[in-house]
């Protein structure tokens, strides 16, 4: 296990309950089938009050489930594909700006809860939990299940929440980082997601092929390989335009 | 309100109907007949001098308490004054007295002085406003029935020369309507508190019971609550129409109803004596009004003193000292004004409710409705307003408005209307004012925008009350635009992206119109409350022309919409902490 990080960092991570290893196995385990209510979420929960906000959410799900301790497929020179979904994340987050709210799970069946899921970072200003978000990625580590559906479900809830705090302003992105070998329905995540109006999702992929769900654009906004550094942060920022600026002669 | 003014009885006509109680009811219209028409009295000099007992009338409101308090605790007479109030609720008599120069004083609403002004004019008397009384504040109300709006109300109930003609004429010239499209059908009395209100019809209340062809009527609040079956909707039966609603109170249109003191002007301008009368009786009143805002504001520690206030002025008032609890009811209904409201209403400062306005209005309507033949001359009082600010403890000249609203409740609650049903928002504004633009456009400069921006003002002030919502709205057609890539079958995430984004768009445009509407009404001095103005982004859910056909209505899609929202049931809920106001 890898930990690059500072001893502030590791010390609020450690508070937080979100290391990896022994020192997360001293924290007390939570109620089974509450997975939401994680030991960060103390530390920055969202204030309850509904206003009209226009900040944009990213909520990240890293898959942390057993083949993410694999290599990526004929990329062995980036190593295993947890490390390259950090790298991923890292780079992704050097343009996010702080006035965006941002926030984490991870789906492992050794995180906490019985159904594999866990939110290390409630959504909340990237000002106020960026170190938090990055403390938190470093210590990610695979091993388990891969539960893809339900985390697309859990995280969308998420964003829904949130969404409805900002009183339906914002933008809501839900970022997938993903080798994309479910061991659940993917397909009951993905529809659910798209029965959420405003809520897009993102798929930073490691090793996903061009037939995958979650390659396609049909289901998410856009697709960027995990090591494709340059297109991270403009897939994520892609803009689309809201109204059209011509006039068409003949309408419907 | 309970202004009781009764009205001669021109023409008579009995409507039967149906077969119940109430149905049975005969319904008693008056035909419509000017004032200065059914007056034959002649115009005499004001037979008193300001040294002699002056007989000054009141009517049943609570504004009137304050005249009440300079009485009974010596105001009038430490002014110099001796005045006799009396209470006189037939507003024809109240004319006719000045008239033959019984009293040189006249008290009433704006409307209804202006209403009597031709018959003044004909006996070559001119009226001047010496003091600002209040402003009806909730106890006037329009009930309808269900369907029925200010944009199709074809037949409404209302007291001929009552409170509620202007105040009438107000909401539907507000509303784009003419007047002659309405039929009003008038009564002789404001409520139902005559002697042979059991069998006979002769209030818009009673009438609005009996007579299923009336779409409306305007009452007061005690009956607006009997009709509207406590002021939800009315459940039928014998005491509620059924369906019937509050369409609109001076909850909302809080600068509408304006009364006030008046004086002869011949006898005003006759010498300085008179003059200093006039000028006393107003100093006296705004002084009585200060330690009355004082009482109400301690009364729990001024028990006594504010009970024997009551019962004085309910003896006055209501003809019975024990009917304290209807005086203080009466009180929650209106809104002194004074000093600072005195010198807004006569300078126009900060303000375009001032006296000119509404002479303005109300002359313009009344000639529409036929009851002046022409514009009559109305004045106000050129006093020294820094004499007569002299000794007041709350008089001002920096003109402010505290917050009413509280932001954060208005948002929850606007946001689940809309989220309800995004496509009916606002359907049950009471007016609005469109501004459209271009494309992608983010500034609206006073430059352009002035006229809009102007009427919106105009309606934030007279219905000082309501809320105003500044919706913003996106275009969802043209080329390459959400509904071609609905047409042309692309991806969902797209769409449901390119939606939320018009949504984000259209409320980044209403938050910048609400910015540059309330810095425009800054620049031009007139105040505004901003907690009344909120923003609502409502994205490609409420398309003007869908689909639009032309480019003219394509181009019309690019639109913000003000909309003054009634606020009858959710004032309170609604309210700022009152340590916010």
């Amino acid at each position: 296990m890898k930990r690059f990080i500072t001893r502030s960092c590791l010390q609020l991570a450690l508070a937080a309950g979100l290391i990896m290893g022994c020192e997360v196995r001293q924290q007390p385990a939570l109620p089974a089938g509450t997975p939401e209510h994680g030991v960060a979420g103390s530390l920055q929960q969202p204030p309850e009050e509904q206003e009209p906000s226009l900040v944009k959410n990213y909520y990240f799900i890293i898959d942390c489930s057993g083949s993410m301790n694999d290599p990526i497929a004929r990329k062995e020179r980036l190593g295993r594909k947890i490390d390259g979904a950090k790298a991923a994340v890292r780079k992704f987050m050097e343009s996010v700006p702080d006035d965006v709210n941002i926030g984490l799970a991870v789906f492992y069946g050794a995180y906490f809860s019985s159904d594999g899921l866990k939110e290390l970072v409630p959504i909340g200003r990237c000002s106020m939990q960026r170190q938090l978000f990055l403390a938190a990625v470093n210590t990610l580590q695979g091993g388990g299940g891969t539960p893809l559906g339900q985390s697309i479900i859990f995280g969308t809830k998420k964003l829904l929440e949130q969404k409805s705090r900002q009183l339906d302003y914002g933008e809501f992105h839900l970022v997938l980082v993903t080798d994309g070998d479910a061991t659940d329905d993917l397909m009951n995540g993905v529809n659910f997601m798209l029965q959420s109006p405003g809520i897009t999702a993102h798929t930073i992929g490691l090793g996903i092929g061009r037939e995958h769900e979650l390659n396609n654009p049909k289901y998410v906004s856009s697709y960027v390989a995990a090591d494709d550094f340059n297109q991270l942060a403009a897939a994520l920022e892609d803009v689309v335009q809201a109204e059209s600026e011509d006039f068409v002669a003949e309408f419907k | 309100m309970k202004r009781l003014m009764f009205a001669a009885i021109i023409g008579l006509f009995t409507l039967g109907l149906g077969s119940s109680l109430f149905a049975q009811k005969k319904v008693e219209y008056l035909q419509f007949k000017p004032m200065h028409e059914r007056s034959a009295v002649k115009a005499q000099p004001v037979r008193v001098k300001p040294s002699d007992k002056i007989g000054k009338p009141t009517i049943t409101w609570g504004g009137d308490v304050e005249d009440v308090y300079a009485r009974d605790y010596e105001i009038f007479a430490k002014h110099g004054l001796n005045i006799e109030l009396n209470c006189e609720n037939r507003f024809l008599t109240q004319v006719e007295a000045v008239i033959r120069g019984e009293t040189p004083y006249l008290r009433g609403t704006h409307g209804m002085i202006n209403g009597a002004g031709e018959l003044l004019k004909r006996n070559g008397i001119g009226m001047i406003l010496i003091h600002k009384k209040t402003y009806s504040t909730g106890g006037d109300v329009l009930v309808v029935r269900p369907g029925k709006t200010l944009r199709n109300i074809r037949k409404v109930a209302l007291q001929l020369d009552g409170p509620h003609m202007d105040y009438a004429s107000r909401l539907f010239k507000d509303a784009g309507r003419n007047l002659k499209d309405i039929q009003f059908m008038y009564l002789e009395h404001l409520s139902d508190d005559y002697q042979d209100a059991g069998t006979v019809a002769r209030d818009p209340k009673s009438a609005f019971l009996a007579d299923p062809t009336l779409d409306a009527c305007f009452v007061i609040v005690p009956d607006a609550l009997t009709l509207t079956s406590g002021g939800e909707v009315g459940k039928g039966g014998s005491d509620s129409v059924e369906g019937a609603t509050m369409l609109v109170s001076t909850k909302t249109a809080r600068t509408v109803i304006s009364d006030g003191d008046y004086v002869r002007k011949d006898w005003f301008d006759a010498s300085p004596e008179n003059r200093n009368h006039a000028f006393q009786l107003a100093h006296a009143l705004l002084q009585a009004e200060e330690d009355l805002r004082d009482l109400l504001k301690n009364k729990e520690q001024e028990q006594a003193k504010y009970r024997q206030l009551m019962s004085s002025s309910a003896a006055l008032l209501w003809g019975s000292a024990a009917a304290g609890a209807e005086i203080e009811a009466m009180l929650g209904d209106c809104t002194f004004d004074g000093y600072n409201g005195n010198v807004t209403f006569f300078t126009g400062k900060g303000t375009t409710r001032n006296f000119e306005t509404l002479t303005q209005e109300i002359q313009a309507s009344f000639i529409e409705m036929g009851v002046l033949p022409g514009r009559v001359e109305m004045h106000k009082a050129d006093f020294d307003l820094a004499k007569l600010a002299e000794g007041l403890r709350y008089a001002t000249d920096v003109v402010t408005t505290a917050p009413r609203l509280d932001p954060k409740k208005v948002a929850a609650a606007v946001a689940e209307r809309v989220e309800a049903e995004a496509s009916e928002w606002g359907s049950d504004a009471l007016f609005e004012i469109e501004i459209n633009f271009a494309p992608n456009q983010t500034e609206f400069p006073e430059s352009k925008y002035a006229g809009p921006f102007n009427e919106a003002m105009k309606m934030a002030q007279t219905y000082s009350g309501a809320l105003i919502t500044v919706d913003g709205h996106s275009n969802k057609y043209g080329k390459n635009s959400i509904q071609s890539d609905i047409d042309e079958g692309k991806p969902q995430p797209l769409i449901s992206q390119r939606i939320q984004v018009a949504k984000n768009l259209s409320m980044e445009r209403a938050n910048k119109v609400r910015e540059d509407f309330i810095a425009y009404c800054k620049n031009h001095g007139f105040v505004i409350d901003e907690s009344r103005f909120y923003a609502v982004g409502l994205g490609i859910s409420q398309q003007k022309f869908d689909p639009p056909v032309s480019q003219e209505q394509w181009k019309a899609n690019f639109r913000a919409v003000f909309r003054i929202m009634p606020v009858e049931a959710e004032s309170s809920e609604w309210e700022a902490p009152v340590a916010a106001r």
